[in-house]
Formats: C-alpha cells, sequence, structure tokens
C-alpha cells in the first residue's frame, strides 16, 4: 500500500512541477511574444495564463491519478485477457488530459498578437503531466501500457 | 547416493506417476539424481503408458534452467528400454515361454502340470499374468537376468558404481500384492538385485525398499475372458500372498517395507484384462505409496513397525498424510505445484500463446521482463519448454483432480478443491469420470483456495499474482531463459500459498 501511495505522491511531484515551470517559464517566455492591447495589462494575462495553465494540469493530474486507481484498484487481472484493452483506456484518459486545454484555449481573453501561442504550451503542459507520471508510474500489472514505458521502466 | 525407482505392473507404475509428481513439488529430501524403470509385461498397459509419458514429460521439465529451487529439482534417468518385459522377444504362452512340449513325459512335465492348469499354461500372456502371481514369479524368476540385457545391465553398473563410489544407493520397488505382476515381481526382482548387492548391503551402501499395495480397487470382470483377474478375489489373494512372504520371508531382503490398503475398494471406471483400455484413474492411496519412498529416500534407518492411519474412517485430511517435515510442509509444497500449474494454465500460457501470435506484447510485464529483455526467442520456447510445461501443469492438475474424487463418497471435500479446473462427467459408457476444464472456464476466484480446507476467500489472488509477476526478479545465476520465468512464477505461487496453510 505504502508503494501505491507513493506512486500516487510522485505523480501529484510531476504535476507540481509542471505547474511551476509553466509560472516561471512559460509565462515570462510568453510575456516577450504577447501584446495585450489596451482591454487587458500584460501581468493580468500572465495571470489568467497561469490560472488556464492549473486548470488544465488538475485536470491531466486527474486523468493520470484515475488511470492509477482503475489499474491498481478497479480492473483486476484475474483473467489474462483484462490486459487487452488497457491501451485504448490510457490512450482515452490521455484524450481527457488534452482536452483539458480547451478551457484555456476558449475562455483566455484575447489579445491584439501572440495570444494564441499559449495555446501549444496548454497542450504541452497537460500532455507532458499525464504521459510523463503514468509513464514513470503506472501500476505494476500495466506499467507497459504507456507508450515506450517498457524502454524506461526496467528497475521498478 | 542416487535413487532407483522401479514400478512393478501397473499399480506399480500409478505409484511412480504419484511419486514422481511429489518430486516435481520438491518433496524429495535432496536434489539427488533419480533413476526409473518400469517392469510389465504388457507395455501397452494404459496406466504404463501414461506413467511413461508423465516421466518423458517429467525430464523434458527438468531441463528448464529454472536454478537452485525446489521444482522439478532432481535429475530423471530413465531407463532404456524404460519398460522391460519378462515376454519380451519371447513365447507369450508359459507352456512356450518354457517349453512344455519339449519336455515330453519327464518329471519336469509332470511337475508343470501339478503347479499350472491348462488354461494357465495356455493363455496368452500379451496382457500381463492376469493376476495369478503363480505365473508371474516363474517367468520372472527365469527372465530377469542383471548384467545379460537393458536395461538391468546399465541399472546394475550404474547402482555398482554408486556403492563403489561410496555413494551408495537406494532401490524401491512398487507393487500390488493383489495382482499378477506386481506380487510376483516384488520379491523376484528384490531378490535379485540385493543377491547382486549383498556386499554392498551390509556396508549400509545399497538399501532396497518396497511398497506393497494391499486391495483398494476393483473392477468389474471381464466376461469374455478364460483366465482374468477377478477383483473379488483380491482380498483372498492378498491373504495368501501375505502368508507366503511370511513364511518364505521373501521380503527380508528388503531394508523398508510399506504395506498400504484401504478398506474399501474403490471401483475403476474400465475393466480390461489389459493393453491401452487398462488405464485406471489415479488414486489417493498411490499418493500414500509416492510418500513412502519419500520417507525411504529421507531416512537412512526405518526401524520398528510403524503404523499409520488416518483420522477418520471416511475422510482424509491432510495431517493424515505423513511427511518428515509434517503435513504443513507437504501440504504447503504441494500447493504452491497446484498453484503455480492452475496459474500456468489458466493465464501465464494463454497469454504468451497471444504474444506469439499477435503480438501486443505491452499486456504482459513480465513477458518483457523475463523473455524479450533477456532475448529468448517466445516461438521456439512454444514450441518446447513452455508445451512440456504445459502438458505437465495439465497432468498433474488432473492427477489432483483424480486423487480427489478417489475418496469421493459423497462426505464432500477432503484435500482438493477440484471443481477450480475440473469437472466430473459420464464417459461413453456412462461412468463417471474426471477431466480438466478448458482453461478459460477455471475458476479463477479459487486460484488461492485449490486446496481443502478453505480458510481466507482470497478471489482477487490471480490479480495480485499478475501484479507480483510482473515487478518479479529472479536473482539466481543458475536461472536462464524460459526457466527465469517459470522460477519467477512458481516463487510466486509459493508466496500466494503461504497465506493459507
Amino acid at each position: 500500500m505504502l508503494k501505491h501511495i507513493g506512486f500516487m505522491v510522485g505523480m501529484l511531484v510531476i504535476a507540481l512541477l509542471m505547474f511551476y515551470f509553466a509560472v516561471s517559464f512559460e509565462s515570462q517566455y510568453l510575456e516577450s511574444l504577447v501584446t495585450t492591447g489596451p482591454d487587458i495589462t500584460l501581468d493580468a494575462w500572465r495571470e489568467l495564463f497561469s490560472y488556464w495553465a492549473a486548470i488544465g494540469i488538475i485536470i491531466a493530474i486527474t486523468a493520470a491519478l484515475f488511470w492509477f486507481v482503475l489499474g491498481q484498484w478497479v480492473f483486476t487481472m484475474n483473467r489474462w485477457t483484462s490486459a487487452s484493452n488497457k491501451r485504448t483506456v490510457w490512450l482515452i484518459l490521455g484524450a481527457a488530459a488534452l482536452a483539458a486545454a480547451l478551457p484555456g484555449i476558449l475562455l483566455m481573453p484575447t489579445v491584439q498578437e501572440g495570444g494564441r501561442l499559449a495555446w501549444p504550451f496548454y497542450l504541452i503542459n497537460n500532455l507532458v503531466v499525464f504521459y510523463v507520471s503514468t509513464l514513470l508510474l503506472s501500476p505494476s500489472s500495466f506499467k507497459y501500457i504507456p507508450r515506450g514505458a517498457s524502454l524506461v521502466r526496467q528497475w521498478w | 547416493m542416487s535413487y532407483y525407482v522401479i514400478g512393478i505392473g501397473g499399480t506399480g507404475a500409478k505409484c511412480v506417476e504419484a511419486f514422481i509428481h511429489l518430486c516435481a513439488a520438491g518433496l524429495m529430501p535432496d536434489n539427488k539424481t533419480l533413476f526409473s524403470l518400469f517392469v510389465d509385461p504388457d507395455g501397452s498397459n494404459g496406466s504404463l503408458k501414461r506413467a511413461g509419458q508423465l516421466l518423458q514429460n517429467y525430464h523434458d521439465c527438468n531441463q528448464l534452467q529454472v536454478g537452485s529451487t525446489d521444482l522439478f529439482k532432481n535429475d530423471l534417468r530413465i531407463a532404456r528400454p524404460d519398460v522391460w518385459s519378462p515376454l519380451q522377444n519371447k513365447p507369450q504362452r508359459l507352456d512356450q515361454f518354457f517349453n512344455y512340449d519339449t519336455l515330453h513325459e519327464s518329471s519336469a512335465a509332470h511337475l508343470f502340470d501339478v503347479l499350472y492348469s491348462p488354461k494357465e499354461k495356455q493363455t496368452s500372456l500379451e496382457y500381463g499374468f492376469r493376476g495369478h502371481p503363480s505365473i508371474g514369479a516363474a517367468v520372472m524368476a527365469a527372465a530377469v537376468r542383471l548384467g545379460d540385457e537393458e536395461p538391468w545391465a546399465t541399472l546394475r553398473d550404474q547402482i555398482s558404481l554408486d556403492v563403489r563410489a561410496a555413494q551408495g544407493a537406494k532401490v524401491i520397488l512398487f507393487g500390488s500384492i493383489f495382482g499378477g505382476t506386481g506380487a510376483s515381481g516384488v520379491p523376484t526382482i528384490g531378490r535379485l538385485i540385493s543377491n547382486e548387492f549383498s556386499p554392498q548391503m551390509n556396508l549400509d551402501r545399497f538399501k532396497l525398499g518396497s511398497v506393497l499395495m494391499l486391495p483398494y480397487f476393483s473392477f468389474d470382470p471381464v466376461k469374455a475372458e478364460r483366465l482374468r483377474v477377478d477383483a473379488d478375489t483380491f482380498l483372498l489373494s492378498t491373504q495368501s500372498a501375505l502368508d507366503y512372504y511370511h513364511r518364505q520371508d521373501e521380503l527380508k531382503v528388503c531394508n523398508a517395507v510399506y504395506l498400504l490398503g484401504n478398506e474399501t475398494l474403490k471401483p475403476m471406471r474400465s475393466s480390461s484384462i489389459g493393453g491401452q483400455m487398462q488405464e485406471n484413474e489415479p488414486h489417493l492411496l498411490e499418493l500414500y505409496a509416492g510418500l513412502a519412498a519419500v520417507h525411504f529416500f529421507a531416512n537412512d534407518r526405518v526401524q520398528g513397525y510403524p503404523h499409520i492411519a488416518r483420522e477418520l474412517v471416511n475422510k482424509t485430511s491432510w495431517a493424515d498424510l505423513p511427511h518428515d517435515n509434517g503435513f504443513s510442509h507437504l501440504k504447503q509444497k504441494v500447493g504452491q505445484l497446484a498453484r503455480f500449474a492452475f496459474a500456468y494454465l489458466a493465464a501465464y500460457h494463454p497469454m504468451l500463446k497471444s504474444i506469439n501470435d499477435t503480438g501486443a506484447e505491452y499486456r504482459a510485464p513480465w513477458y518483457i521482463n523475463f523473455f524479450k529483455r533477456q532475448k529468448v526467442d517466445l516461438k521456439s520456447s512454444i514450441e518446447l519448454e513452455l508445451k512440456h510445461l504445459k502438458i505437465y501443469c495439465e497432468s498433474f492438475l488432473l492427477w489432483l483432480a483424480n486423487v480427489e474424487q478417489s475418496q469421493n463418497d459423497g462426505a464432500g471435500g477432503h484435500l482438493i478443491n477440484f471443481n477450480a479446473f475440473a469437472e466430473l462427467y459420464n464417459d461413453e459408457n456412462g461412468k463417471p469420470d474426471v477431466r480438466l476444464k478448458p482453461p478459460h472456464q477455471f475458476e479463477l476466484e479459487s486460484f488461492a483456495n485449490l486446496l481443502l480446507p478453505i480458510t481466507k476467500e482470497q478471489p482477487q489472488a490471480m490479480s495480485l499474482l499478475w501484479e507480483r509477476m510482473s515487478n518479479a526478479k529472479v536473482k539466481d545465476s543458475n536461472a536462464a531463459g524460459t526457466g527465469r520465468f517459470v522460477r519467477a512464477l512458481y516463487d510466486n505461487c509459493g508466496k500466494i500459498s503461504q497465506d493459507e496453510v
């Protein structure tokens, strides 16, 4: 049980690191590329960017944690055939994590220039949070379901 | 010290079958080599064939490099030929065997007439001695020549090597006392072997043991046959044989003798004088016979006249089964192998086959860890090692189911929860038989409770095993190839079974 809690805490740590990265580096980088115009100040836009980035990351990590809970406590491997459709489940949750970028994309106020540059950041943030946390910390029974996991998870 | 196992007759073969399963479960005291041989005039006997196939299968599985573990730990050397018949390349009738026609009116011919009825003299012995030890004893004594022909020559040479090297050798004979082949073969072969090694016996370098089965099964008479085994005479035959052994002190050549019997005779499914049709289902008493052999091999000196019996008349529990390390050790080992066989058939072999057929290897982390990363060729493994293992697992589970069924008198289960993997059905003659379920119909929730009594439900135990297998590591440099996977599965099945004993 401790191991399972450790894995979930690890996922949260990945999400926090991603959020810190978004706030500290992404927004700073975007500051140099975005021209807001009269309706909103740059600081306010940055705050909103961080807010929607946080929302996206929270949804992505929730999807990752949901994957962990499903794999650890809901999906049973009593039958070997149960492993067959799990990659589809993982892809659907990954799609949900990506879709979590939509609120930010749709609800961020329009600016004069460079506003759309935030979109790829939202998508990448969510994708990285979901993918890295499931890649490294999926439940043991499904640890190679995330693509590429068999290359990196050799020792745990 | 090497161990030699000789199964004499159909019942002897069934006892060897039980003994081999116990060896596979790791119940032998050490990992020394076993040497096996069957003696039967009826080489096509169904029970003998089944035991022979099991030995070959055990031998194949023993080639898996599983490292230092109890699973298949004893190397097995199968005699070549694996079955020796006293009638091999010889006339198949008693009168022809002893050239009765050439004796004319000599005193030998008259003695022959006194000892054997015309029916006994003229009946074909193609299917064995038909419950007539008087025929068997004469043929055996005339035919067994240690050193003259195979496999006896190899057996004698091998034992000689062992005793000269001061390692010593232990030989055990299995046979029934109520039939023809076993009743005549055990004392005759025992005497011949002990004569050969009597100096070494005195030096404690050679030991001989016998497991004699008293009546424990019956069958319907085969009506068309003139000379046949008749189950009604089993008790009388046994009484005569025991009386004869006692008066002649026939068994004094043995260092240990185990006599096993049952109060009730279990009706066997098939009635046949011999051949492939004579394939009798395994029985609980053969498990006792296997345990007797384990006891003989584990103890240097069997002293006194210990007597064991089960606690209740109609019920055998694990506590009734004797083992030097206690019944819980026996139960744990049998349970571990049962779980291993169950899990392998129900989940791991099908998954490996699916990966071999369709790919999608990411479904099974243990496959990537034990096969892909270790560069084990799954395709060839499926066709060889994994196939041998599958056959063994099937035979073990079916044997367990039959052992349980052999004592089923309506009082419910005793030792094995066989409904988890096997089912009763009526064969073409309307007689009840046991067969394995298809693996997808195994009751997976019963995985942790294959042995009785059920103490704690663990319906998710298969899932837990999958999880453990996904992270399993084998830190044994002697384990390699497919053997590493097998070892990991066996070890992890053991961890699950510990909860239950």
